[in-house]
């Protein structure tokens, strides 16, 4: 029986659902932290970063 | 460079006096350093990308051209013919349509939106990470590299030398170019910029390169796991080919499977080369050009996260009612409908980043650019899931409607964020003034009716051609029985196309006008103005986390609490190559899940006894067929669908396609299904269809092949293409011995030459290539009639596949 036999064999159509439930989970993670209580402050100063320039400002590159 | 070297020096030396370390967060440790960006490659790039956007732009030209050049040449004034000399076009062989197109979709896609990506980055990834590009000989490698690489596309295509494969067709050894230029040029150049950034926080554009750079690598080598037919010939018998036996290459993947990587490639080839890079480009220039920060920070991680994780599923879609597992296209369409929702948070960012800016807008050509631009992403965003939906999907594959959705996404994204970012640039980098806004304007006013009256057009072209296929008169038969009756129908949008595209590429020449005017007025030196910022402290102290606001006792508790405070997506982002490893496990993950099953699981390719590999003839014609680019009109695979099986015969079964190597469905029904054609027409009547297909079919639009019937074939090479496929698990039994499949060849040539006198047909066609083309389409879905013990060497060599045909396929 050759290797190729037995992965065939194998039932791997629940791969996918699994895999659908997996992400919709992980989904569902990302929305609840990013929306969560993070750190305005810290979403703030990020958002600014392309408007910076590269001039220097102290204490803005952390 | 020796300020890019002379900066290392510094980092190298001053990196770790840690003054700043814990202080003001960790992140500013070491001493302040000066440096200069590098905009000499960003000009670079532009100018590649303004100039291969009027290439790709031109090709579409003449490709649309082509399908109404056949009819506007027959059409008569008073017994001139004014549009004569458009027949000209449908007859040239290097730019007949099937070759043509991949031309025009590689140069839009990789010469035009590539080297429009690469401006972008390189401009901004320096800006966001404080840094000048990792080496400036890497990004000069990478520009020359990428040119000669769209270079070798324009010769080779119009050669007639490709995969097949769509947005992958280009030969062996350009993909490996391609790779190296990709991962050991851009790749090794842009993370090792990342490396040495200034900036802890890597901004959300960043991430988007990110995902970029790793899926189109990974994405082009799947798709591209092939065997060099010449080479592999030479290594196993020392024998010399000829060239296009050497640069031939087949697809390891077979049928079904073939089109479920193509698919699963072409699909987020349009997610990871066409969408998340722009993306990048617009979370970067679309506050610059507004002058305020993204609307929600927020909603940028979320989109991010969720097309990485969400893309890599989609592609089933591209194969509905195909002889795919109905569980893989079920999956493809839920996905796809999943997805609307992240694209959408991501045009509603773009666009609310210009709250209270709005007055802008009527006056800044390059505001305009990206409102438009993001709003066809919202467009092509919302429809993509439209089409995805099985019952949609029934009518419009294989239509127009296909190529009007590709055309709002490309002209309307990516075109214009693409030009939106040039006029934002022009002044920047040859520090001077636009030379015209009105121009810019002008510009965009012709580009926004140009693509207007194009997807309008063809969306009606497609549904009405859809309608047509599937329309059937009071007694149940076809009412449009006749192919050629449906095209006809939809050519006079065809034409409000071709002025579409004028308008739109008139734009663009308005662009390079002022692109030039623009470069003309530079300074005679550019200024390179020195930016200083801390080096970043050698070891990183994360902020401390969170207190968690829990009272109760719970440790469990504590922790869940601190993780939902959102701190470790805060680290993350400061972090590069954990970053890069969770995108690649993304990416992986999802793909593995969708093809492992697709490919182990049994069931999904019954075995059909009675399919046969190839005869060595056929597999020549098969060959000339994929070279051609007849895929580009024709599909082969007949799908599940009354009409359609009414229209050509017996659905198509995943087992048929077992040893096709590249896979042959098509996307887009130009011409008719050819799945059925074996032994639907005499050998004269494909010998003169191909020829001039007007001779047989007025109407028809096919191009005439009359070169096929000119040329010698290439009998020797043949061996060579049946070892090959042998190698790839083919089983062609005694027919891999030397000199074998050429002697098979030439006797089933002779018989075919035989019958087309018998038919009355030419008589001077043996040796020709038209003979081997002629031997493929009469094989073409015959078999599943066939007895499981048939011979397909009966007529002219019976048994000379030898017991090698009995054990079949695995
Ligand atoms: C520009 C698109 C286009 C390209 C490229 C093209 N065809 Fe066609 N083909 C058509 C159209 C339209 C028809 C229907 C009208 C007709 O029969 O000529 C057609 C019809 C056919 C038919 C007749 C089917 C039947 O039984 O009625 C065959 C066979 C065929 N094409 C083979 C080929 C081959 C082989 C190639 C590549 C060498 C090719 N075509 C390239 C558009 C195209």
């Amino acid at each position: 029986m050759k290797l190729s036999d037995i992965m065939g064999g194998l039932e791997l159509t629940v791969f996918p659902q699994v895999a659908l439930v997996l992400f919709l989970a992980i989904f569902t993670a990302v929305l609840l932290k990013v929306f969560g209580r993070g750190r305005r402050m810290e979403y703030e100063r990020a958002a600014a970063l392309p408007l910076e320039d590269g001039a220097i400002k102290q204490g803005t590159t952390r | 460079m020796s300020v890019a070297k002379k900066d290392a020096d510094l980092e190298h030396s001053g990196g770790n006096s840690g003054a700043g370390k814990g202080g003001s967060g960790g992140g500013a440790g070491g001493a302040v350093e000066t440096f200069r960006y590098d905009d000499s490659i960003v000009r670079k790039f532009l100018t590649a990308m303004l100039v291969w956007a009027l290439v790709a732009f031109l090709a579409g030209l003449i490709v649309a051209l082509e399908l109404v050049a056949p009819r506007a040449a027959q059409w008569e004034l008073g017994g001139v013919r004014p549009l004569g000399w458009l027949g000209w076009l449908a007859s040239q062989e290097w730019l007949t349509f099937g070759r043509l197109r991949p031309l025009h979709t590689n140069a839009a896609i990789f010469a035009f939106a590539g080297n429009a990506i690469f401006a972008g980055i390189y401009y901004s990834t320096q800006r966001l990470c404080k840094c000048r590009m990792f080496s400036d000989t890497l990004s000069m490698l990478h520009f020359w590299g990428w040119q000669a690489i769209i270079v070798s596309a324009a010769v080779t295509l119009p050669l007639g030398i490709t995969q097949s494969k769509e947005y992958a067709e280009l030969e062996w050894p350009i993909d490996l170019m391609i790779a190296v230029v990709w991962v050991g040029f851009f790749g090794v150049n842009f993370f090792g910029t990342l490396a040495r950034r200034r900036e802890r926080h890597m901004y959300v554009a960043l991430w988007f390169y990110i995902a970029t750079i790793v899926t189109v690598a990974i994405l082009h080598v799947f798709n591209n796991l092939w065997l060099p037919v010449g080479v592999y010939h030479f290594l196993s018998t020392g024998e010399v080919m000829s060239a296009s036996v050497f640069l031939k290459s087949y697809s390891l993947y077979a049928g079904v499977q073939d089109a479920f990587m193509q698919w699963w490639y072409g699909h987020n080839a349009v997610a990871f080369f066409l969408t998340t890079p722009f993306l990048g480009l617009m979370y970067y220039f679309m506050p610059k050009a507004a002058e305020r920060p993204v609307y929600s920070y927020r909603l940028s991680i979320v989109h991010f996260w969720t097309l990485v994780f969400m893309y890599i599923w989609a592609g089933p879609h591209h194969l509905h009612y195909t002889a795919l597992p109905a569980w893989a296209s079920s999956l493809g369409m839920l996905f796809s409908l999943m997805l609307w929702m992240p694209s959408w948070g991501g045009m509603i960012n773009g666009l609310l980043t210009l709250r209270g800016a709005w007055h802008k807008v009527s006056v800044d050509p390059v505001l305009k650019f990206f409102v438009v631009g993001i709003t066809f992403y919202g467009m092509s965003t919302f429809e993509g899931p439209m089409l995805s939906v099985k019952s949609i999907n029934a009518l419009t594959h294989y239509t127009d409607w296909t190529i009007a959705h590709v055309h709002g996404g490309a002209l309307g994204w990516n075109g214009f964020m693409a030009f939106g970012m040039m006029y934002w640039l022009l002044p920047r980098l040859f520090q001077t003034k636009l030379w015209s806004v009105k121009l810019a304007t002008a510009h965009f006013w012709l580009g926004t009716i140009g693509i207007l009256l194009y997807v309008l057009s063809i969306y009606t072209a497609g549904v009405t051609q859809g309608l047509m296929w599937r329309a059937f008169d009071s007694v149940g038969s076809l009412q449009y029985q006749d192919f050629v009756e449906t095209v006809n129908a939809i050519l006079p949008m065809y034409w409000i196309r071709i002025i579409g595209g004028v308008l739109y590429i008139t734009g663009a020449v308005l662009g390079a006008v002022n692109y030039y005017k623009t470069w003309q007025t530079r300074p005679a030196t550019y200024e390179e103005p020195v930016h200083q910022a801390p080096a970043l402290a050698r070891v990183w102290v994360d902020p401390p986390l969170p207190k968690s606001r829990l009272s109760a006792n719970v440790n469990f508790g504590h922790k869940g609490d601190v993780f939902l405070q959102g701190a470790w997506h805060r680290r993350w982002e400061g972090r590069p190559l954990k970053f890069t490893v969770w995108v690649i496990v993304a990416v992986g993950v999802a793909s593995l899940f969708e093809i492992i099953p697709t490919f182990l699981v049994r069931s999904n390719v019954p075995t059909i006894l009675s399919v046969k590999p190839y005869t060595p003839l056929e597999l020549a014609g098969r060959d000339i067929y994929v070279s051609e680019g007849c895929y580009n009109c024709h599909s082969q695979m007949i799908r599940p669908i009354w009409a359609e099986t009414k229209r050509y015969g017996d659905y198509s079964k995943p087992g048929e396609f077992v040893y096709d190597h590249p896979f042959q469905w098509g996307s887009r029904r130009i011409g008719p299904d050819l799945a059925r054609e074996g032994g639907a027409r005499s050998h004269d009547w494909h010998v003169r269809h191909m020829e001039d297909p007007r001779q047989l079919v007025a109407q028809s639009i096919m191009p005439a092949y009359k070169h096929l019937l000119k040329q010698d074939l290439d009998f020797r090479g043949i061996q060579a293409r049946v070892n090959a496929m042998a190698m790839l698990g083919v089983p062609y039994g005694p027919v891999v011995k030397q000199g074998e499949a050429e002697r098979l060849a030439r006797l089933q040539a002779a018989k075919i030459a035989a019958d087309l006198v018998q038919q009355g047909g030419y008589a001077d066609v043996g040796g020709k290539k038209i003979i081997a083309l002629v031997a493929y389409l009469q094989r073409l879905g015959a078999d599943i009639r066939q007895g499981p013990e048939w011979d397909p060497y009966a007529d002219f060599a019976p048994g000379a596949g030898g017991e090698g045909r009995k054990e079949a396929r695995r």
